[in-house]
Formats: C-alpha cells, structure tokens, sequence
C-alpha cells in the first residue's frame, strides 16, 4: 500500500527499541494525525515475525497453559453433566415456568451470539474500511467468535427439551409432511445463526491456511531430528498379548501431517494469492450484511412479538450496537491477558490497537444507552399504557435491580474511555470490559424477564434460576474457555502473513515509476 | 528433502469430492427409505393368544365388520369385543343351525377355545394384542370417518382375507394427510344409518369396497358425494392434535 | 525411486531465490516481458500489485460467487414457497403444504426475506471460499516445490520464482540466465 510511505520513515523511526517518546507510551500512541502510527513495534522483520507468533506453538507449553486448561475443562465437564441431566430428566429442571417461559437460556444463547459478533466484524467491516490495526487481532477475535457462537447454539439444541427432535429445526422431508414454519422468526434464526457460524468458521479457515502452511513447512525443516518415545504398551499376537515397544520418529511428524493436511497443499504461489485475495475481500464484503442481519435476526425473536416491551423497532440497532459493544469486550478480555502471558505479543497488539478497541466500546455503549433513553421516551410519546406501564415495571418493578446493573454497566462505565489514562492504562481496560460483559448478560436478562409481567397481572410471577440453570451458564464459560485455550495452543494466534504484509518493508520500493 | 505426502495424495480430493457426494446420495437413500413408518410399522403382525381367524369369519362367513367392533359407528373407538361376543356362538352347548354337525364338534374341543370359555368363565378377559397404535397426542375417531364413507379397506386392507391381522398402512402423518387433502378417491355411498340397511354397506364390506375404490369412476363418484354430504377434511393442527 | 529414474525424467522447472520484496517485483516483471506462462511466484504475503508485474487476469472468484448468490436465493425462495407458500408452486404432486398457521398469509413473501438473504450469503460463501480452492487447484498436497529444502521458507521470509519446463520459452540455459541476472541467489532444478 503506497499510501503508507510518506510517513514510513517517521513510522520506523518510532518503532526502534527505546526511541518510543514518552507520551506515546510504547511507540505507538502517536496523537498527531499527520503521522501513522506503526502497527509494529520493536523493528522487526518478516522472519521475526514468523518465529515470534509461530515460536507460541512451537516452544515449550509454558507452565501456566496446563493448568489453566484443566481448570476450565473441569468447569466445562459440569456443564456437560447438567446438560445430560437435563436431557435425561427434562427441562423442568430449569426454573423456567410461566409467565417466563424463556429463562437463561434465551438469555445466555443473545448474549453469546452477541459476544460472536465481534469476529467478524473485525475481519469484515474493518477490513471493507482499510483499518489495518485489525490484522493484529483479527485472528484472535473470529476465534473468539466461534467459540462464543457454539455456545450461543448449544442454548436452543438443550431447550427443546427432547434433543434428539433438534432435526426439525431444518426442512428435511419426512414422513409427517411437516416443514418448518418459514414465517416465524425464530426459524429466521436458525438460518440466520446457523448461516453465520459455517461462515464464520470458513472465513476463519480460510484465513488459517497460509499461516498453518508456515507451520507446515517450519515443522518440515525441524524434521531431522528424531524423537524416541516409549515405552508403551502395544497389543501384540504373541502370549502375553502386550509387549513394551520404544518407537523412533522423525521430530514434528505428527506436526507436520496435521498441520499439512490442514494446509490443503498450499504453497504460497503468488497466482494462488491472487485469487485468495479476491475471495478473502469479496467474503469481506457479504459477511459485512451478514454481520449486521444476524443479531437483527436474533432481536426478531423478540420484536416479531406482539409482548409489550419487545415489540419495538428500535430492536434490530440496538441489539446490533449492543453485540458489537460485547464482543468488543469480550476480545479485550482474552487478549488483556494473552498480550501479556505471550513474549512479543506486545509489539503487534500496541497500545494504540487497544485504545481503538477501547473508542469503539464508547461508540457502541453510547448507541445502547441512547436506545435504553429512547425506549422510555417512545413509551411515554406512545401513549400507550402497557407499554408505559411495562417500562415502569422494568426501571422499578420487581427486576429494577438488574436494570440499574446493566444501565451502570453498559452505558455509565464505557464514558470513561472519553479520558486518555482510562484508555492506556492496560489493568483498568480489562476491569472495564469486565464490567462489559456483565452489563451486557444484564441487558439479555432484564429483557427476557419483561414476560414476568404479562397482560394478566393474575399470572405475573418471579423468575428465579435453579442450581442448574447456573452451573449450565457457567459450564458455558468453560467450554468457550477450554476452546480458546486449545486454539492459543495449537493454532496460530495472530494472522502471519496479513501482519507481515503491513510491515514497511512489504511494499516494493519502485521509485520514478508509476503503477 | 522427501515431500511431506507421496505423489497419489493428489488424488484424494477428488476421491473424497466422489465419495462424499456418493455417501451422502447412500445416507439420503437410507434414511429415505428406512427411516419410515411404511417401513417399520407396515407389516406388524403380532403373536395373538387365540388364533382368530378374520379370513374364516368374514372372507367365509360373511360376517358383518360391526357385529363385533360395535363402536365403530358411535364412538372413537372401533373396539375389542367383549368375550361375551365370542360366546354368542362358541358356548359349546346350544346348537347353530348354520354349521353342520362336524365342524361344530371340532370346535367344541378347539384349544383356542377353551381360552376363549375359560375368560369368559372366570371374567378375566383375553389379552388381544393391539395391532393399529397412534401416539398419544392424536385423536383419531372412527366413526367420523366410517359415517362420511371411509371405508374400513381404505385404512385396514383386506382384513378378511388375514388369518392373522397385520398392519397394513404407514399411519404416518403424512399418509393421513393424503387422504385429507384429497379425500374423493376414498369415500363411498353410506346410508343414513348403516344399522337399517338390508344388506351390507359399501363401507364395510371390504371385497365390495376394494372394487369400487378400483374403479375408473370412482373420483367423480367421490366429488359428488363429498358435494353433496358436504366433506371437506380439515388440514388444522388442532383437528388432530389437541 | 532410483536415482537413475530421477535423472531420466523430465524436471519440473527451475527456482531461484529473492530475498527482498523489491527485487521479486522488478524480476516478476521481467519475466512477463520475456513472455514466460508457466511460472509463478512465491511469496510469504500476497504482495501488492504484484498482479500487475506478473500480468495476472482479474480473478474469477467473484463469478463463481455471483452464482452462488443466485443459486442461494433461488433455492430459499422455492423452499419457501413450497413448503410454506400454499398453492404457490402446484405442480403435480410437488403441491405446497397449506398450513394455517396464526391467520398469516400463504404466500408472505415480506416473510421470506431473511431466509433468502441468508442462504443467499450462505450459498456465495461457499462460492468465494470452495471457488477458490477449485480455481487454485486445492487441496494439492504434493507439489514438486514442496521437497526443496529452500523453498520451505517462502512462508517465512524468502521470495521464489518457478518457471515450469513445460513453459514453451523454457530454456535451461537462458532461463536460468534471465533468474541469475535479475538477482537470484540460488538457482535450482526442481525434480519433477
């Protein structure tokens, strides 16, 4: 990109170790629009690159990952085993009744769908507008959206109750010539989610594949040596049946076949290139509607209604801003501390990256918290008593406190980020979005708990979750977790090639020649 | 430096591109033709503890349908006779002018029979095996079926030529709603009241039914009698399932 | 394989490699002026407007995924509309399933929008991504490139060029010259 190079000398001179000024914190907060920031700090190279993002899966597992690994696996085997009792013994063991017949798993499915937002978001709409302090961490974030959307799934597959009816969900044909009602909304769902997850997933593969080719061919030149492992026990025809065997193999065997057949062959020629960056751009451009129609989608559910306080069209945007405000948070959540538990992640996701991160919650926070301003208003403007009455309810009724938990949280908090310390100082930004996350399961949960008061006051009642509704929630956090810790493992956790492609030394130096 | 895979490993996209495809035309195919209720329910055929023979009794007596599932006509239910039924005949004692004398004697010392006596002696009942089940969540009514002229073939087959009574439709949903959204191939003339006719109706004498059902005029023939006794099937959920 | 074997086939072509961004451009270049077909580049990122030097066509990607739209679209609409859209499409025994559900019409096309549009981006999706992967000739997981040792670092920070023996201006001498003088440290025959 040419347009990089007026300021390309400024930038280089900012990325030298220990020439960062003061006031940039670490070289990349530069405040004078005139001059780029760099993306990269610690003046690297393309080969520095390499051995930086590929030497965390490379080296040793450092000590903490085990650890870390198995406690949320545990976690994630609670939840499992409260979704086996519920499918075993029923939905019952929820505390789902009536009025509030969608409890937290309505609740947690938004809010995890919402959280997968920001993945794509990254990798698409950022990408459409030439943001290049994305390449950093989009990777990391449409992980981060996979996981939170497999979660976000698992929700409506367990509430259905008889699991193994999940089928009819999709128009198979079958003997009882019924198809899925196409007119409701919570079918627009399934396709809506469904279509944003194999998407996502490919998108995200995609990506992978020169990065995992790296390691492919990195793992190929580490071949020579030999690893001898054993002994084990092997079944063996003989008496005895089992015999002690010592097997030799060549280091990164296993490596080196996985990864390669996950490369599917690539070798980095640039006629390949040509047409993958065509594809990867043009996908850019229809996960950006995409993007934007599934948490539409998802506030259909609800807007689609005709329940006070849900049927509103101020859903769609609102739920919109509000899964980007999460997912936002979500990805500062991981990388806050991946940044620092990683060596060298520091210098691709700079401070700067971080503070964007950090205006963009801002931005979106403030969309939500016009939207919760505006829903009172238009109940007022409306003249309409059970709405009115509904939001009442909801500010000062029976769930006032959840109210004001997600006010505080999503709308109150993020306006700290108009002040510059706020949106530098690492530990106090993982706080917030901290606070984010839990704000946001809020919004979920004081809609959802809108049915607690429904137009007959005879059958108004309290919600209150049961031991398993909360464990299933939890045991959600696990599984997103063990995911996330696997693929920081395993999988490349920043995009190779796309950082090297933003370095100054990528672009050719053809100077009194146009192109 | 060897190639990390052989030179054949070129070929396995397109093995897998063929063979996926191939499996998932041999899964769909499965599953289409396996995973159904005309297949697993069709043919049911279960042990009962008398041999009853609908064949002897109806193919060969000529026995009306009615004069042992007596609520056919009234109620939901077709019924299970009561062993009472049984012994208006089988008493083993009183004399039916219409069986000659040998038969009569073989079905004194009939085994079948004795069970029969012995139920009807002690009060248990015997325990018949039900062939036609719908789940619980659907009403079925036979009698508003057999009082627009449904006729017991169009759902039972030729049950009087069953020795022993099998399952002879799917009674899946699908195979209901066949008939409801097009029932004219399937309904017959049916009296005001089946009971007063002289001789047996077209619903429930099935050789009749069969032919008629058969016959090339057999859809105007229904066109005109849903006109005129006015049928027209529902298609709503709640028909069914309340 | 025998050594001897190796020797009496035909190799696959020659490499040489770049170390800089700069000089794999300007020989890129080079090459499509010499009017090479059959070779190509290899680069750890896809380095910009190299197209150009190389004299690449504009990618085919966006008409298989053009298609894919379609198809898509086509697809959620006659779902729709034949399963839930009534009488829409009564052709024969594909009849519709007339189902009344909450007294909303049969035929609501305002209803089908979101379905159509996502199975719309569903069925391009796969386009852009399975489109590509067929037009780049993938999954290949043998290439000749792949067993030189030195090419294992073009997804590192090391640029190659490759022209193929079966490209009609392949000449082992003056190719080779063509790669020495544009600044190729390295030049190498690939095995076939």
């Amino acid at each position: 990109m040419t347009t990089l190079e007026p300021d390309q000398a400024t930038a280089l001179g900012l990325t030298g170790p220990g020439s960062a000024p003061a006031d940039t914190i670490d070289g990349s907060m530069v405040n004078d629009p005139a001059v780029r920031p760099p993306l990269v700090l610690g003046d690297r190279d393309f080969h520095s690159v390499t051995e930086t993002i590929c030497g965390w899966i490379e080296n040793k597992t450092p000590k903490w990952w085990p650890l870390a690994f198995m406690s949320s696996a545990g976690v994630a085997g609670i939840g499992t085993v409260m979704i086996l009792y519920l499918i075993i013994t029923g939905v019952g063991v929820w505390g789902l009744q009536n009025p509030v017949s969608w409890g937290w798993a309505i609740v947690n499915f938004v809010w995890w769908v919402g959280i997968g937002h920001a993945g794509t978001l990254i990798s698409a709409i950022l990408c459409l507008f030439k943001q290049q302090w994305r390449t950093s961490i989009n990777r990391f974030a449409e992980a981060m959206t996979i996981f939170a959307v497999i979660c976000a799934g698992m929700f409506p597959g367990i509430h259905v109750g008889r699991v193994w009816m999940a089928w009819m969900l999709f128009p198979i044909p079958n003997s009882n010539y019924i198809w899925p009602n196409f007119r409701s909304p919570l079918l627009w769902d399934v396709f809506a989610v469904g279509t944003y997850f194999t998407v996502s997933l490919l998108f995200w593969y995609m990506g992978m594949i020169p990065d995992i080719a790296t390691l492919r061919d990195r793992a190929m030149l580490r071949r020579k040596q030999s690893v001898t492992f054993g002994p084990v026990w092997v079944p063996h025809p003989l008496p005895g049946f089992i015999k002690n065997m010592t097997f030799t193999i060549p280091a990164n065997q296993i490596a080196s076949w996985v990864y390669g057949v996950l490369a599917l062959g690539w070798r980095f020629s640039f006629r390949h290139w040509n047409n993958y960056e065509k594809a990867y751009i043009l996908l850019a451009g229809v996960c950006t509607p995409l993007v934007l129609s599934v948490h539409s989608v998802v506030s259909f559910d609800f807007a689609v209604s005709n329940v006070p306080g849900w049927h509103t069209t101020i859903f769609p945007p609102y739920f919109v801003a509000g899964a980007i405000f999460s997912g936002f948070a979500m990805v500062l959540t991981l990388l806050i501390p991946a940044r620092s538990l990683y060596p060298g992640m520091k210098d691709f996701v700079t401070a700067k990256t971080i503070e964007n991160m950090c205006k963009i919650i801002t931005l979106t926070g403030s969309m939500v918290g016009f939207a919760y301003i505006m829903e009172f208003f238009i109940a007022w403007y409306g003249a309409n008593e059970i709405e009115s009455q509904t939001f009442m309810m909801r500010a000062f009724g029976p769930y006032w406190w959840a109210y004001w938990i997600m006010f505080t949280c999503n709308v109150l908090t993020p306006q700290v980020f108009w002040f510059r310390w706020c949106r530098t100082n690492i530990a106090f930004i993982f706080m917030i979005s901290i606070l984010v996350n839990i704000g946001m399961w809020f919004e979920r949960f004081v809609i959802v708990t809108t049915l607690s008061s429904d137009f007959l006051p005879g059958s108004w009642g309290y919600f209150s979750p049961t031991f398993v509704d909360v464990m299933t929630f939890v045991g959600s956090l696990g599984i997103f977790l063990s995911l996330f810790l696997l693929f920081c493992r395993f999988l490349p956790m920043l995009a190779i090639s796309e950082v090297k492609n933003v370095l100054p030394q990528a672009h050719a130096h053809l100077h009194g020649e146009e192109h | 430096m060897s190639a990390i895979f052989p030179r054949w490993t070129n070929s396995v996209p397109t093995i897998l591109a063929v063979g996926s495809l191939g499996g998932a035309a041999i899964a769909a195919g499965s599953v289409w033709y396996w995973f159904t209720p005309s297949y697993w329910e069709v043919g049911y055929e279960p042990i009962q503890p008398v041999e009853y023979s609908h064949q002897t009794h109806v193919g060969k007596l000529g026995m009306d349908c009615r004069y042992c599932h007596t609520g056919v006509e009234e109620s939901s239910e077709a019924n299970i006779p009561a062993t009472a039924t049984c012994m208006n005949c089988h008493t083993g004692e009183g004399d039916v002018a219409m069986l000659n004398s040998d038969l009569w004697q073989a079905h004194k010392i009939d085994p079948n029979l004795l069970q029969v006596r012995t139920a009807f002696a002690t009060g248990e009942p015997v325990q018949w095996r039900r062939v036609h089940k719908l789940p619980g969540y659907v009403q079925f009514n036979h009698a508003a079926h057999v009082r627009v002229g449904v006729s017991c073939y169009s759902c039972h087959g030729r049950v009087d030529q069953f020795a022993v009574v099998r399952q002879e439709k799917s009674l899946a949903m699908g195979w209901c709603l066949d008939c409801h959204r097009d029932p004219e191939p399937h309904l017959l003339e049916n009296r005001d009241s089946m009971r007063d006719s002289a001789g047996f109706c077209e619903v429930t004498d099935l050789a009749r039914a069969a032919e008629l059902l058969s016959m090339a005029e057999q859809r105007e023939r229904g066109k005109a009698l849903a006109n005129e006794r006015n049928i027209f099937p529902p298609e709503s959920c709640g028909a069914c399932h309340n | 394989m025998s050594e001897q074997s190796v020797q009496q086939q035909e190799p696959y072509g020659l490499m040489g490699e770049y170390s800089d961004v700069t000089s794999v451009y300007r020989a890129a270049e080079q090459f499509r002026d010499a009017g090479y077909t059959m070779w190509d580049v290899g680069c750890p990122f896809p380095i910009h407007n190299l197209d150009e030097a190389m004299g690449l066509k504009q990618s085919k990607v966006a008409w298989i995924m053009g298609t894919g739209a379609a198809v898509g679209v086509a697809l959620a609409l006659f779902m729709q509309m034949w399963t839930a859209g009534g009488g829409t499409l009564d052709i024969g025994w594909l009849s519709g399933y007339r189902v009344n559900v909450a007294s909303k019409p049969l035929l609501a096309w305002e209803q089908f929008l979101p379905v159509t549009f996502e199975l719309g981006v569903l069925i391009s999706s796969f386009g852009a991504i399975f489109g590509m992967l067929m037009i780049n000739r993938l999954p290949m997981w043998y290439h000749p490139l792949m067993k030189k040792e030195r090419y294992l670092r073009v997804g590192d920070d090391k640029f190659f060029i490759s022209i193929e023996a079966k490209d009609p201006k392949f000449n082992d001498a003056k190719t080779r010259q063509l790669l020495e003088s544009t600044g190729a440290a390295h030049v190498e025959v690939v095995e076939a």
